[in-house]
Parts: C-alpha cells; sequence; structure tokens
C-alpha cells in the first residue's frame, strides 16, 4: 500500500468531525416537531408524580413529539455546556436566582407575546408576584410552576408540652421571639441546651420585613447601610448571639436545620412548601403551617418557586412554550398537588389543592402568603454578592462584630462587583 | 532511522500525540489566551487585555487571603508530611513482624480519591459526633478545657487541614523506603568502626544519602499542596470567615459559580506562575544540600 496510515486516519478525522458536528433535527420522520424538555434530578417519589404528567402532554398534543432529557449531576452546568455545544433543550427548569444569569448570557426567549397570543392561559391566570419573579428587564422568562415561598412550618406537639401559644396569622417579630425563647431548653439536664425556639430564616427576609432592601432601585448600588436594613440584620443576628433561641453552629454542621426540626429538637422552621412530602414521611409528631411573622414594616417571604422556560435555541418554539403553558397550568400542576403549591391562581384555590391529603391541615397558609412574597434578588452577578456578604454577616451572627460593621466591610466589595458587571453593559 | 522506522514511531506515538494536544496542550494554551478576555462560557470571548491580572494583583481582597490560607497550609503540611513519612519508613524498615502488613496500613490512605477522604475527615471533624472530639473529651475534661469546634474555628480550620495532610503520608514513605534501602551497608559499617550511635548513624549516614529523595518529596509536595482543593470543596469549603478559602477553590467559584472564565484563567496562570518560581529556588538551593552518591551534584 502507497500511504498505509493515511486512510485509518481519513477515516477517524472523518468519524470525529461527524461525532463533534451533529446537530439535533428540529422534526421527527412523521414532521412532527420535536420538543426536548430538560428535567432536573429528581428523587423517585416524585419521578412517580412526573411520569404520568408527561404521558397526559403527550396524549393530549398528538402533534408534538415530547421527548423528557433526565439530566444528573449539576444541572445547571450542563445545560450550559449543552448551550455550549448549540444542542440545548428546547424547555428548561429555572430557579429565581438562575434566571438574570441565564438572561444576561442570552440564553431565553421572552414569553410576553406567546402568552399574549395564547387562547387558553393569559398572564392573569398566575400570581403576580410570581410572575415578576421570573421576568427581568419587563419581560417574561419564564413560566411560574410552582409557587414555593418560604412559609412557617412548626411543631404541634412540642407547643403544647412546652405550654406556649400556637403562632398566629398576626404574629409580630416579638411574638415569635417570645415563643422561641419559652421553647429552647435543655430537656435532657445535661447542661446544655438541645431544644431550640426556631431555625433561623434568611437574612434578606428580616430586611424586607423592615422594609429594607439589597439594592437600591437602580439595581446599581447597595442599599444595605440604611438604618432599616441593619436593624433588621441585628436582630437577626441576636437570634443566635443574643438571645440563643437558634441551633448552634455545632448543631447545624453535621445535620443541617432542615433535619434538626424533623428530629423535634426545633420548634419552628422556614421552608418552602415542597418540604411537606418530607416531613410527611420523617417527622413523628404533628406539625403544621402557619404564616411568615411580621417585622416593623409587615410580612414578607421571598418567591422561590421554579419554572419553565424555552430556550433561544430551540427550534420549535410554539411547540416549546405550550409545553411550558401546559405544565404550568391546572392541567400541568393537578398531578402535582400532593407535593406543590402551584403558581396558576385557580388551581391554588381550588378544593383539589387545599383539600388534598395528608398534613399540613392549613394549606391555605401557603397561598394566602402570595399576598406578601417578595420579589428575589435578581442580578446576574448574584451568587458572587451573596458569597462576599456572607462571612461578613456571619461573623455578626456569631456576635464577634455588630451588624453595621460586618456590612461596612462587605459594602465597598458589593459595590465593586455591580460596577464591574455595570461596565461591561 | 528508515522510512518505516520513522513511520511507526508516529504511527505508536499518534494516540498520545493526538490526545495530548487535543486534551493538555491545547486547552492549557487556550486558557492563556482566555486569561486576556471577559469570557462567560456563551457569549463569545471579549478581549481585555492586562485586566484580569489587573485586578487579580490590585483589585480582589480575596485573592490574597486566599493565597495566604494556601501558603500557610503548605508550609505546614509539606515538612511535616516529609519529617513524617521519612519517620515513617524508617520505623517499617527493620525486620519486625507482620511488615508488609503495616506498610499496607500506612499506604491505604493515600490512595483514597481526595472527595471521599474529605466526606472522612469531615465527621472525623464534626464537634458534637466525631471521632477526634470523643477521643480527646476524656483528656480535655482532666483539665477542663472545652471540645476544639475544628473546622468551625477560623483558627483551627487550617491546622486540621496540616493534620487530615498527615494521613496520606504512605506515598511518601514508600519512596523514602526505596531510598533507604538504597544506603549502602558498607558506609554504616565504617560508621561504627567510629563508634558512631544511633543517632549519629542517622545524621550523618541515613539523612545525607537521602537528600534526592527529601528533595523530591518537598518539592512534589509544594507543587501539590498549592493547588489543594477536593477536600476543602466538600469538608468546609470556604470555612468561618473565609478560613478554608483556598487558592484553586476561589478558583474554581470563579469559573463556575461566577462565570468569569477569563479571570479564572489568568488566576490559574498566576498559580502556574508562582509554583514555578517556588520550584526554580527549590532546585538552585538543591545544589547546597542534596548530595547525588554517584558523584554528580
Amino acid at each position: 500500500m502507497r500511504h498505509p496510515i493515511l486512510i485509518p486516519f481519513v477515516m477517524a478525522l472523518i468519524l470525529a468531525i461527524a461525532l463533534l458536528t451533529g446537530r439535533r433535527q428540529p422534526s421527527d420522520r412523521d414532521g412532527r416537531p420535536i420538543v426536548v424538555y430538560a428535567h432536573p434530578p429528581c428523587p423517585p417519589e416524585l419521578m412517580d408524580l412526573y411520569r404520568p404528567i408527561w404521558n397526559e402532554f403527550q396524549r393530549t398534543h398528538p402533534d408534538i413529539n415530547f421527548q423528557v432529557l433526565h439530566i444528573t449531576g449539576n444541572y445547571e452546568d450542563k445545560i450550559k455546556i449543552m448551550f455550549a455545544g448549540n444542542v440545548a433543550p428546547d424547555v428548561i427548569f429555572m430557579y429565581p436566582t438562575a434566571l438574570p444569569a441565564w438572561v444576561d448570557l442570552g440564553a431565553l426567549e421572552p414569553m410576553d407575546e406567546y402568552l399574549a397570543r395564547s387562547r387558553e392561559t393569559s398572564h392573569k391566570d398566575y400570581f403576580p408576584v410570581m410572575l415578576d419573579t421570573f421576568s427581568y428587564e419587563g419581560k417574561i422568562y419564564g413560566l411560574p410552576k410552582d409557587a414555593s415561598v418560604a412559609i412557617m412550618e412548626y411543631n404541634i406537639d412540642m407547643f403544647e408540652r412546652c405550654g406556649v401559644a400556637k403562632p398566629r396569622a398576626d404574629w409580630t417579630w416579638e411574638d415569635m421571639l417570645k415563643a422561641a425563647k419559652e421553647l429552647t431548653r435543655d430537656t435532657d439536664g445535661d447542661g446544655r441546651v438541645d431544644q431550640w425556639g426556631m431555625n433561623s430564616y434568611d437574612w434578606w427576609t428580616f430586611v424586607w420585613q423592615n422594609g429594607g432592601n439589597i439594592l437600591d432601585s437602580t439595581g446599581t448600588r447597595c442599599a444595605l447601610l440604611e438604618p432599616a436594613a441593619i436593624e433588621a440584620l441585628e436582630f437577626w443576628a441576636a437570634l443566635r448571639h443574643k438571645h440563643g433561641v437558634t441551633p448552634t453552629p455545632e448543631a447545624t454542621a453535621d445535620l443541617g436545620n432542615t433535619r434538626l426540626f424533623e428530629l423535634g429538637k426545633v420548634g419552628m422552621h422556614f421552608e418552602m412548601y415542597p418540604v411537606v412530602s418530607i416531613f410527611r414521611k420523617t417527622c413523628e409528631f404533628q406539625w403544621d403551617l402557619a404564616h411568615m411573622p411580621a417585622g416593623p414594616k409587615g410580612q414578607a417571604t421571598p418567591a422561590v418557586g421554579s419554572a419553565m422556560a424555552v430556550t433561544v435555541q430551540s427550534r420549535n418554539k410554539e411547540a416549546a412554550f405550550e409545553f411550558a403553558r401546559w405544565m404550568t397550568s391546572p392541567d400541568g400542576m393537578l398531578g402535582l398537588v400532593s407535593v406543590e403549591s402551584p403558581s396558576c391562581v385557580a388551581l391554588a384555590q381550588s378544593p383539589q389543592f387545599l383539600e388534598s391529603p395528608g398534613p399540613p391541615k392549613t394549606k391555605s397558609v401557603a397561598v394566602e402568603a402570595m399576598e406578601y412574597a417578595h420579589v428575589p434578588l435578581q442580578h446576574p452577578c448574584y451568587a458572587e454578592i451573596i458569597d462576599t456578604l456572607y462571612p461578613e454577616l456571619e461573623k455578626a451572627q456569631r456576635g464577634t462584630i455588630p451588624a453595621r460593621e460586618a456590612l461596612e466591610n462587605a459594602i465597598p466589595q458589593i459595590d465593586r462587583i455591580l460596577q464591574r458587571y455595570a461596565a461591561t453593559k | 532511522m528508515a522510512r518505516e522506522d520513522r513511520r511507526d514511531f508516529w504511527l505508536f506515538l499518534s494516540p498520545w500525540l493526538i490526545g495530548f494536544l487535543f486534551f493538555g496542550a491545547g486547552p492549557i494554551f487556550a486558557s492563556l489566551l482566555l486569561s486576556l478576555t471577559d469570557y462567560s462560557i456563551f457569549r463569545p470571548p471579549r478581549y481585555v487585555g492586562l485586566q484580569n491580572y489587573k485586578e487579580l494583583l490590585a483589585g480582589d481582597p480575596l485573592i490574597y487571603k486566599a493565597f495566604w490560607n494556601t501558603l500557610f497550609y503548605t508550609v505546614f503540611a509539606v515538612p511535616l508530611g516529609t519529617a513524617a513519612a521519612l519517620l515513617v519508613a524508617m520505623l517499617l524498615n527493620q525486620k519486625v513482624r507482620g511488615l508488609s502488613v503495616w506498610r499496607t496500613i500506612y499506604y491505604l490512605p493515600c490512595v483514597v480519591s481526595g472527595v471521599a477522604m474529605g466526606v472522612l475527615w469531615r465527621w472525623i471533624f464534626n464537634p458534637e459526633i466525631g471521632l477526634a472530639n470523643a477521643l480527646l473529651r476524656p483528656f480535655l475534661r482532666v483539665f477542663d478545657l472545652p471540645d476544639p469546634k475544628w473546622l468551625l474555628d477560623p483558627n483551627l480550620a487550617k491546622p486540621a487541614y496540616v493534620l487530615m495532610s498527615l494521613w496520606g503520608i504512605g506515598g511518601g514513605m514508600i519512596i523514602f523506603l526505596a531510598g533507604l534501602q538504597g544506603v549502602p551497608t558498607h558506609l554504616y559499617e565504617a560508621a561504627e568502626i567510629d563508634g558512631a550511635g544511633r543517632w549519629s548513624k542517622f545524621w550523618n549516614v541515613t539523612l545525607p544519602m537521602l537528600t534526592p529523595v527529601v528533595f523530591f518529596s518537598l518539592t512534589m509536595g509544594f507543587i501539590g499542596s498549592f493547588q489543594i482543593f477536593a477536600q476543602a470543596y466538600v469538608m468546609s469549603g470556604r470555612g468561618v470567615a473565609n478560613s478554608t478559602l483556598f487558592y484553586v477553590l476561589y478558583l474554581f467559584d470563579q469559573a463556575f459559580r461566577y462565570f468569569r472564565m477569563g479571570y479564572a484563567s489568568a488566576m490559574a496562570w498566576v498559580l502556574f506562575g508562582i509554583v514555578l518560581i517556588v520550584t526554580v529556588i527549590q532546585f538552585s538551593l538543591a545544589k547546597r544540600w542534596v548530595f547525588y552518591a554517584g558523584g554528580e551534584s
């Protein structure tokens, strides 16, 4: 042979090119648009709920070839890699904190026009705060699926055992603190406190409950050095270092706050609604939901939840939107009411959700909390901002420095990050 | 070489060479170029010149914290680890019963992956239920001292990592064992004739003959310790008050949490530069204290 190495080399090269530049086809052999939805890692019990829902979508939409792509590992990293390879899915699952970064990267398709044109669903069908949570710079980028805002879960048995009045809808910070103090005690007589009144909740919730904000209205400067925010953070920090009503860092270190509540060591816990499916299995005491307490300027809680978003790389955006719309409507969410509180108003206020079986008894709290839910911090540099604040606030929480000093340490860094980002625009 | 030999040479070399170019040298060179850009994965990279380096050297207070943390860890972990490996190698260079079992026990920890190591030691260092405090508690009670908080105490977190690093001295021990067995016995006999005791034999025969191994262990140790990441990612993250924010951990956050690939690439190249300088210094100092028995120096 004249060039024995040449032939295998050329074949290998062709194979490499074919593999590396393969693109997904937009339509299948019957001409139906293919919609690929990437689903994040999910426990098996939840998968058992999702599968019939997806089958139902395929059954009611025979003109769409609907496919679910199961992502393992870090969801956002994998999706970003798919974007980089030009093989992004049509519909992705999204949390509010991820939204600005996705939009900034130009990855998502705005949904305002699709929603306006839709005959089945309009923006009025969703809780306004949830639509705002998944909007950025005036456009809607995600259709809210579950409206999981942080609410209180409390241990009924512990309250009764310690003779403390149950939480009420009109509770204030002072009421919560008083109850927490009465619940905090040493139950086994070894000289160390092993039962705490409450788990702390996010420090920014305290700031909102006192009328403060993390960023100013322009979103270019940090607004935490205002008196409202400083007072709120001092109250938050004092819960641990002065009143001792929240678990010690050592107690939290291995088990985590949620597990401490499940083990009956904490009286009041603050987490989003979907935690109920875990508590139903793990809590051996009676528990129920209650509203967030009101700070001096009222109640507030971060709107979290998740949304369905359509990617710009989708080659079948109408069909992709149809899946996002259907999934977040009562048709799709009905299958999930046992574990999630829906963002579509009609279903959330219906008996199917409010009277679904299993604890908690007072599911209406999850829906009423929509009234005072607060759009979370939206900034593409969210992770960096929170990472910068956290070590300083942690010092304040230990009582090493006052909250004001923690903020004074962190804010120049934050302003630098914000300015650096603004300079790239 | 004959034409066929040359062809065969390239044929056999090509799989490794292609792999190295595509997955090694290529990405490394690309990261050098990326360090001059602002790049967040799928907006195209935007050229910004040396801005990343300027920000790294002058505008980022956490960089110095990260570097200090890494330096602290390295300065303690590497010499202690080398000394401990040598000590254990000397102990296991004697004819004791079950010698291969002992050597296996000491070697086994260093094959454990960084992540598994981190998970295990996180439990060990847990202040409430961990093994460390369970063993220490009886002694602490005698002196009425509180339980150390280990990873949750900014002053104890890095020493905790140094302690953990001593668990993996098995690799160094193996190399020292080989070195010890290479020391010619006639030197020990000559020393005995001159009336040398045990310490004198160690200091005047063993250690000088082992200086190449010590040099290797210190150099490789410094290069590896500067890059500590997996254990920190699993055990303590940045730690209380950023006390365990190691350099590569911070690099990881910049790349994969904040999506600043250009800045992270600049960090990687600065780390390379620092490690290179330290290694060059070690090599030039080596001429003074490393003795090669073959007569080279």
